[in-house]
């Protein structure tokens, strides 16, 4: 069953079909979180406040569209705004927010995973992680961040250009 | 560190770093009534019409009746139809299928449109020889860039037709070309006549996983494609997959005019995927000068049969500097005959024109029409 008749069940307050939706969508939902975050602990925020607001917000789903677009949207917006709200709630003491001021890393992630945080801009480490980590083709990538397919392609070749170079010196 | 080395240490990185707060979730939503609690029987209505009436989901048993019932329906109606059916074969009406392409047609294809678009790109090239028949009217950005449309449109559409791709994959005895195997790819032009491209190639298996249900098998492959007389070094990677009923093949191609020069091709990836009786096929060529990315176009197609005559759609997106395009390509045969329409929607400017294939002076020329009355010409 593809994710749109989830969605069409979900406007029911379906359990399964949100354990559905959840499982297909949970890693490039987290992506598209951290990339715009910066930090785990706020993707995590920014997830649950997603998920919650497509529970909230499923009888507004247009049946036949796009399921993973309004999805990316929904979570693209979410961590926009939390991203604003801590930059106007911005503490001085920079051992309270060491993400913001890029201090001490508070995350552990991966070697490479942090690697492509530093080297790749917000675009180009969302890309490269919904394509090698959740499989998802150009176009699919394109349709759930609102871009061009070659310009996603343009995109992840530039990405993995960087990351061959930081790699290889 | 190759790029598929690192892609694959990223994914198997993302199993422990992905977050799954789903629990939280869960919570939340149960206290704000947004979800049945667990284990409740869920009255919902799969119609994509809503207001109808509720459909309960029943127990097993139900179903099974409802699917006896539903086989015995079929088996009446065929015992009743077939006979008539058979006895009117002309009048059957035939169910739109996607063309489905062999590995060995994907294979065929990617080399025969990637070698076709660096000869297009070679600076000697005469084939981007353009002659405006009518003066322009306007300053149409889809005119501008027409004979960047016509590269693509030239590369792919002897492939796009009724049965037309043929790939014959042989033992190469040809001393020539110290290769294990000659490929023929046969396509089409658009007035019937068929053209044959040869490729020879080596391919070896560089990688293997089986696991569960799952299959992974990657390939690299050297090789010349030959296209009117002129030689074009290729090399490649290929990788199939299945996942139980899923099938995903990616293919990735460059095409070099000299191995000495490493700075200046055509690179196409391609993906290829079966989910539930639809197949999905996408090329993305990139243009590379002097090593840099100069130009990037997309094109996805989708072919169906429906009522007797083909019609294939692909839509084409390019980006070439701080221009973008996209234009949905329908070509239909209808009685043997070809023709095309474009709509075009470039930088928020939209229109369509439509191609025909005319010989001038003896040579092929593609020639395009728009809405305004522009005519223009360009050699194929």
């Amino acid at each position: 069953m593809s994710l749109d008749k989830f969605m069409t069940k979900l406007k029911y307050g379906d359990r399964a079909a949100f354990d559905k939706i959840y499982e297909s969508t949970r890693k490039s939902v987290y992506y598209i979180a951290l990339s715009i975050v910066g930090d785990k602990a706020t993707a995590e925020d920014v997830m649950q406040n997603a998920y919650l607001s497509m529970l909230r917000n499923a009888d507004k789903y247009r049946d036949g569209t796009n399921a993973y677009a309004w999805i990316a949207r929904i979570v693209k917006n979410e961590a926009l705004n939390v991203k604003k709200r801590k930059m106007r709630e911005c503490p001085i003491d920079e051992t309270e927010n060491a993400a913001l001021f890029g201090t001490t890393e508070t995350d552990d992630f991966g070697l490479l995973t942090d690697l492509a945080r530093k080297v790749l801009s917000e675009d180009e480490f969302t890309i490269i992680m919904l394509a090698t980590v959740c499989g998802y083709k150009r176009r699919e990538i394109g349709e759930m961040l609102e871009m061009p397919t070659p310009t996603v392609s343009w995109k992840y070749n530039n990405a993995t250009a960087k990351m061959r170079e930081a790699l290889n010196g | 560190m190759k790029n598929k080395d690192y892609l694959k240490q990223l994914k198997k990185e993302a199993e422990f770093d992905v977050s799954d707060p789903y629990s939280k979730i869960i919570s939340a939503a149960e206290a704000e009534n947004l979800l049945q609690p667990a284990n409740k029987p869920v009255d919902a209505d799969l119609d994509a019409g809503r207001g109808n009436t509720a459909v309960r989901m029943s127990g097993k048993r139900r179903l099974i009746a409802i699917m006896a019932i539903a086989a015995a329906a079929m088996i009446v109606c065929l015992a009743v139809l077939l006979p008539v059916m058979l006895k009117n074969r002309n009048n059957i009406t035939i169910i739109p299928s996607p063309v489905q392409l062999s590995t060995d047609d994907v294979y065929g294809i990617g080399a025969v449109s990637t070698a076709k678009l660096l000869e297009y790109n070679s600076p000697d090239s005469k084939k981007a020889a353009k002659n405006v028949i009518n003066e322009p009217l306007s300053d149409n950005r889809a005119i501008a860039q027409i004979s960047t449309f016509n590269k693509y449109y030239v590369a792919l559409d002897s492939f796009f037709g009724d049965d037309v791709v043929k790939t014959n994959t042989i033992e190469n005895t040809n001393p020539s070309y110290p290769y294990d195997k000659q490929m023929n790819i046969t396509g089409m032009n658009s007035d019937g006549a068929q053209i044959i491209y040869t490729m020879y190639f080596t391919e070896k298996l560089s990688d293997s996983e089986i696991d569960d249900n799952k299959t992974k098998k990657e390939y690299l492959f050297t090789g010349k494609m030959i296209i009117d007389g002129k030689e074009y070094y290729i090399e490649g990677e290929r990788s199939f997959e299945q996942d139980g009923e899923e099938t995903e093949n990616e293919l990735k191609i460059r095409a070099y005019n000299n191995l000495n020069d490493r700075k200046n091709y055509i690179e196409m990836e391609q993906e290829n995927s079966v989910e539930n009786d639809e197949t999905e096929t996408e090329y993305v060529y990139s243009i590379y000068s002097d090593g840099k990315l100069i130009e990037q176009t997309a094109i996805e197609l989708e072919t169906e049969r429906k009522n007797g005559k083909e019609q294939t759609d692909y839509e084409l997106e390019f980006r070439k500097g701080n221009a973008k395009g996209k234009y949905k390509i329908m070509r239909e045969v209808k009685h043997g005959k070809t023709s095309v329409k474009v709509k075009y929607d470039i930088d928020g400017e939209k229109g369509e024109f439509s191609v025909r294939e005319v010989k001038e002076n003896g040579k092929n020329k593609n020639e395009f029409t728009f809405g305004d009355g522009t005519v223009i010409g360009i050699n194929k």
